[in-house]
């Protein structure tokens, strides 16, 4: 089969990549959620979070060493057709609904939070065509949009949280082990699914130079996310508090709408909308495409572009399936079951799999 | 057996439905490896046009039923007394007649003929050369092409044509060098005969610095439209053509639209050979080539193409020769129009060459590792491949201080951003966020806005409208009375507009500032694409605020990054990262620009040594400091 991508991605490419996918929940919820389960030790939380799938990237790194091609046909060597199939269809929909799940969530919170007055259908179907027409422009186009609106993303976040050093208190971090150090490590482990946009550096492998490429981007894309993550999640605690904290639906909203240093630098929310918005479409767009890139490798089509419509309307469908902000939340939890087999157990499965026919190759070969 | 059946229907139905991209070549890019290939001689570029293939399959039928008749002419003439015959086939000659008469009519209702031997090839006969040619150049009816036919002084007496455009050459040098040598050549009686007649003439009569053999009247037509003469020699299937040139032409002035404070003071002009010479002037490197591709089948233009052999990369220049020489079209006058045919998305408003009339730019960027190409007839080059950062650099900016420099490029991007957002976001925060602005900052727009009856947009819009309506009003009206209008319409419709309450003072303001912004863009193309992309963005803004406004802008920036200009991509070295030459957003020293710009993939990437102010390591006195 033809690929559909040649590899000229680079390091910086995969990392905005990740970034993009990874980053917007600290945008929404999560955090809070989180902060709520663990208080002041969910940095430790963060920590494990980010290191879990830095393991599954390594293992599948290793897989793709000893055997060639794209996850279909890696896959398939490894497990079957059947399995190959199981495996990328699972990784499918957990592209594609983390898509429409972001897609639903920032819909809602453009109304909450900048345009109250606009109708909730309109911002879905904004926000889908707005991904769509970045994802017909293609992987290149993507992460390197990505990369040059990174640097300015992670420049706004920082910004925001130096401006609001005069509503630090310091007490807040206090008692520092939270509600235990266990509950910490458990939050960790089931939430590293979160995570699992940074498979799609592994599911993307044809686009990458090499796999060294992909080793040293997903090393630096966790651990920027894990240090972005754990500064943000420290000064929300030393400015809210972990009770009022874990209250707030939009945390970096939040945050933003605080800052307070003069009549002139004041509630720079709205402001903060361009950041938040570019971010958030580079998500959706960034998921759909490695949905797509695997219906693509999957179905043997030789080219993307033609399903990318079909891919927008699915998204948008999905995204106003459900009736509520509170029953998107619901879905949102339950679907890190899902991810959470995307980080662990398909990882391992290959490379168990790909250490025994190692294995089993070096005896018959001694034999 | 049913499992191969369901699969032939599953790939049956698999073939219907699935899109099937068109077999198209995979687009041109940059790669990384430089590979040494043939140089390919400037062919002519191939006669593609549906038109002369059906003329000349009907000249071909022609000369074939031609020759079946004159066969069967033959033999009854041999077999038959001759008045018999000629009365017997009367009928015949007379439509062949018929049927010449109508090509001729047809070709040169068509204006076609020039198709029709634009392969012919130099004939022996000096005679059916004179047909050719005034079939070509339609004479007696044209009067600019002469020709003028001699006989030179040897032994037999040879008929000599000489053809010219009169007005394109110079007078003098036709009678110095090419009518009074041959004329009064006398010391050649005895020694041409039997020999080179062509090589003997060029060796010792033609006193012209460029004289040369052409053997197709293609080449002839080229000669004689660019101002050389052509001497045809009866009885030789070759000609020559000599260096005639003598027409009119500006002399070098100062750049119009690229003015320096402190940069060089040239310009290009009209003619290509002067051009490519004030080229050489600024960059005396031996390896600069110049290679000329004649354009447009009826044009005959010519374009240089202009690249540095020892630092170029061999792929790119292959790959602008090859667009340029399968340019199938008519004519080729402005380098805007050359561009449209050989840049890779012409519907894209971004500017996907640097075109400069300056020659010192061009000879910076040739010793960069670019091509330049300057075209027959415009005053302005192309340099390829660029980056959008290219264009944000004016001509000037290595004549001035490192600092002043980087402060006036910063003034530029941010003039840029504005031109492009500031009214989509005065709308977007005006209307859906004024939470955004601090309270007597919105008070005070909402004391302007008050008495006026309109929305932002509407505003917005009429405001734009004048103003592109005042810019385009003072480019048109002639002389110094444009500017003059430009000033005093913006003033007095702004100011009546204000006192009319039709819009708010701090519209007027926001407008002008925009206007002005989108001026200091040094790139005028650049500067129409933003002020074009401003439109959109407004529109964006009215429908959304400054969730539109975001959007626009990542689309924007994503439409950027899959560009190429060619097969170099248009935000490197930013996306993708690649090493910069220290010449991207911001300026380095010039001593510290070590490496030509990555992105290039040049043969020789070093520009300098690391240590290229080598003078600071050596003592006054010349011993070396340790």
């Amino acid at each position: 089969m033809k690929e559909l991508h040649i590899g000229k991605l680079g390091i910086a490419d995969g990392i905005a990549l990740v970034f993009v996918i990874v980053m917007p929940r600290v945008f929404l919820s999560t955090i809070s959620n989180l902060l709520e389960q663990d208080a002041q030790i969910l940095w430790l939380s963060m920590v494990i979070y980010s290191a879990i799938p830095l393991g599954a990237v390594l293992m599948m790194i290793y897989v793709h060493n000893r055997v060639e091609g794209n996850i279909f046909m890696v896959c398939q060597q490894l497990i079957g057709k059947i399995g190959a199939w199981l495996v990328v269809l699972t990784y499918i929909v957990m592209f594609i609904s983390n898509s429409a799940l972001i897609l639903r969530l920032y819909a809602e919170y453009t109304l909450q939070t900048a345009l109250p007055r606009v109708e909730f259908q309109l911002a879905i179907v904004w926000y889908a065509v707005s991904a769509g027409i970045i994802c017909y422009l293609g992987i290149e186009a993507l992460t390197r949009t990505s990369s040059i609106v990174m640097p300015f993303s992670i420049g706004g976040l920082v910004i925001v949280l130096l401006l609001l050093m005069p509503f630090y208190i310091g007490y807040n971090l206090t008692p520092w082990q939270g509600n235990g150090i266990m509950q910490a490590v458990h939050t960790g482990i089931r939430g590293a699914g979160y995570n699992v946009g940074v498979l799609s550096l592994i599911l993307l492998t044809p686009a990458f130079q090499n796999t060294r490429t992909i080793k040293k981007a997903a090393f630096y894309v966790i651990s920027y996310t894990a240090i972005l993550r754990i500064c943000f999640i420290l000064v929300y605690i030393l400015v809210f508090g972990v009770a009022v904290g874990a209250e707030k639906t939009m945390p970096l909203f939040e945050l933003a709408r605080l800052v307070y240093l003069n009549q002139y630098i004041q509630r720079i929310e709205a402001l903060f909308i361009i950041v938040w918005v570019m971010i958030g479409l580079l998500a959706i767009a960034g998921s759909l495409y490695i949905g797509l890139y695997l219906i693509a490798v999957l179905l043997k089509l030789p080219a993307l572009r033609p399903i990318v419509p079909l891919g927008v309307i699915i998204v948008a469908n999905l995204a106003m399936m459900p009736p509520d902000i509170g029953y998107t939340l619901q879905v949102d939890q339950h679907l890190i079951v899902l991810f959470d087999i995307g980080i662990y157990a398909f990882p391992a499965i290959l490379f168990a799999m790909t250490l025994w026919k190692k294995r089993r190759k070096r005896l018959c070969t001694s034999v | 057996m049913s499992k191969s059946a369901i699969h032939n229907i599953i790939t049956g139905i698999k073939t219907i439905l699935v899109y099937q991209p068109p077999c198209h070549p995979a687009p041109f890019t940059l790669s990384e490896t430089q590979q040494e290939k043939e140089k390919i001689d400037g062919d002519f570029p191939p006669m593609p046009v549906a038109e002369r293939r059906r003329e000349l399959d009907f000249m071909l039928n022609y000369a074939k039923s031609t020759a079946i008749f004159m066969e069967k002419l033959i033999r009854d003439l041999r077999s038959k007394p001759n008045t018999e015959v000629l009365e017997k086939n009367k009928l015949g000659l007379g439509e062949i007649a018929a049927e010449w008469a109508e090509i001729k009519k047809n070709t040169i209702e068509n204006h076609s003929i020039d198709g029709m031997y634009n392969n012919a090839v130099i004939s022996a006969n000096i005679t059916e050369n004179q047909h050719i040619l005034e079939s070509l150049y339609q004479l007696p009816l044209n009067k600019d092409v002469v020709i003028r036919n001699i006989t030179i002084a040897t032994q037999p007496k040879i008929k000599v044509m000489l053809v010219f455009m009169d007005g394109l050459i110079d007078k003098k040098i036709i009678n110095m060098t090419i009518l009074d040598p041959l004329m009064f050549m006398k010391d050649l009686q005895e020694k041409l005969q039997g020999e080179d007649l062509i090589g003997a003439v060029m060796e010792q009569c033609l006193p012209s610095g460029q004289a040369s053999r052409v053997g197709g009247f293609k080449e002839v037509q080229q000669a004689i439209n660019t101002g050389d003469a052509v001497l045809f020699f009866d009885g030789s299937p070759e000609a020559v053509t000599v260096e005639t040139k003598g027409y009119e032409h500006r002399s070098i002035d100062r750049p119009a639209t690229e003015q320096s404070v402190r940069g060089s003071q040239n310009a290009f002009t009209e003619v290509l050979r002067v051009n490519t010479a004030l080229i050489r002037t600024m960059l005396h490197a031996s390896d600069l080539v110049t290679e000329m591709i004649p354009l447009g089948a009826r044009g005959h233009s010519n374009c240089a193409v202009m690249y540095i052999k020892s630092i170029v990369n061999e792929e790119l220049i292959e790959e602008v020769k090859r667009r340029i020489k399968n340019i199938s079209t008519d004519i080729i006058t402005d380098s805007g129009v050359l561009e449209h045919f050989i840049e890779e998305s012409p519907r894209s408003p971004f500017p996907q060459t640097l075109s400069t009339e300056r020659p010192d730019r061009v000879a910076i960027h040739l010793a960069e590792g670019r091509v330049a190409i300057l075209i027959d007839g415009s005053p302005f080059g192309h340099i390829l491949p660029i980056s959008l950062f290219t264009l944000m650099h004016s001509a000037d900016d290595f004549s001035l201080n490192l600092y002043y420099t980087n402060t006036l490029r910063i003034v530029r991007w941010l003039s840029a951003l504005l031109s492009l957002l500031m009214p989509s976001l005065y709308l977007a925060i005006s209307t859906f966020h004024q939470e955004a602005l601090p309270t007597e900052l919105l008070l005070s727009i909402a004391a302007a806005r008050a008495q006026v009856p309109f929305p932002t947009i509407l505003e917005i819009l009429f405001m734009e409208f004048s103003f592109e309506l005042i810019r385009e009003g003072g480019l048109r009206i002639p002389g110094i009375l444009g500017s003059t209008i430009g000033i005093v319409g913006a003033l007095i419709l702004g100011q009546t507009a204000v006192a009319a309450k039709i819009v708010s003072p701090i519209m007027v303001i926001v407008i002008a500032l925009t206007g002005l912004a989108a001026y200091s863009i040094p790139d005028y193309r650049l500067a129409s694409a933003f002020r074009v992309s401003r439109f959109i963005f407004i529109l964006l803004a009215m429908s959304m605020g400054l969730v539109g406004v975001a959007c626009g802008l990542l689309i924007f920036i994503a439409v950027l990054c899959s560009l190429k200009s060619f097969g170099m991509p248009y935000l490197a070295p930013l996306a993708p990262k690649t090493v910069s030459g220290g010449d991207v957003i911001l300026r380095t020293p010039a001593a510290q620009q070590r490496r030509r710009p990555d992105e290039l993939n040049t043969k020789d990437e070093i520009r300098q040594k690391s240590n290229s102010r080598f003078w600071i390591n050596k003592s006054s006195k010349g011993d070396e400091n340790s």
